[in-house]
């Protein structure tokens, strides 16, 4: 089956914009934590996709492509992974809070709820275009059933 | 003139050559088999998709999209189903049609 490699494809790249969705919300979320279960401070989080053949470029790959006498996209799909971005904590002067320092301040996690709010808008707009890409294949599929009818 | 001249056309096995070795292997199984495992196959992805639909229903699913994009293709795949049949009745009736 052809078409379904196309949604195959589609659906890996939907996949990866729910998890940026999740963590932007999960940002979002945490955006006044204080102090998670290890004690320290939440550290926010930020979704990098990565494709998921490593060897996606090497001759060999290249070359068994090559003699399949088809794209195999699906060494391609990209894939999410979630890391801990290194932004430093919001100082925020606050005396007599039971987390303040002795200078009164409790730091607040570095999530910057603009940037939050942006991911989350290329997210949803990503998503559609993946949609969008997935009902493309999808009509041409059934157009071909047309032929001849 | 006799007959003789076309009864080596029955001989002749009507291999698509696109199948190559497929329909050498299929050749005894004959067209009802495949088309039994076809709709097999279909059925098969009709089920999955119902187990789906049962699973959104008690909001048991993880992926919503995935949820569509099965039905979808159980979709298509009935479509072609659908298509192989006009394709076969339309050919029966030609045959059947045909002044004797």
């Amino acid at each position: 089956m052809d078409y379904t490699h196309t949604f195959a494809i589609s659906a890996a790249g939907m996949s990866v914009e729910r998890t940026r969705v999740d963590v932007a919300a999960l940002n979002l979320a945490n955006a006044q934590t204080l102090q998670s279960a290890d004690g320290k401070s939440y550290q926010p989080l930020q979704v990098v996709a990565r494709t998921a053949g490593s060897d996606a470029a090497s001759f060999n790959y290249l070359v068994s492509r090559g003699l399949q006498g088809g794209a195999d996209f699906t060494q391609n799909l990209p894939v999410a992974s979630v890391e801990a971005s290194n932004a430093s904590p919001r100082q925020v002067y606050e005396p007599g809070h039971p987390f303040a320092n002795a200078q009164g301040f409790i730091s607040y996690p570095g999530v910057d709820p603009a940037k939050e709010m942006v991911s989350l808008m290329t997210a949803m707009r990503s998503y559609e275009a993946n949609v969008a890409a997935m009902n493309a294949a999808r009509t041409m599929a059934l157009k071909a059933l047309d032929i001849g009818g | 003139m006799s007959l003789e001249s076309i009864a080596s056309i029955a001989n002749v096995s009507i291999v698509d050559p696109a199948f190559g070795s497929m329909a050498a292997a299929q050749q005894q199984a004959g067209f009802s088999q495949m088309v039994s495992k076809g709709l097999g196959e279909v059925n098969q992805k009709l089920l999955s998709t119902q187990t789906d639909l049962q699973q959104l229903a008690v909001g048991d699913v993880q992926n919503l999209h995935q949820v569509m994009i099965n039905l979808e293709e159980a979709r298509m795949s009935f479509q072609l189903l659908m298509q192989v049949r006009n394709r076969v009745l339309e050919a029966y009736q030609d045959v059947m049609k045909m002044s004797v």
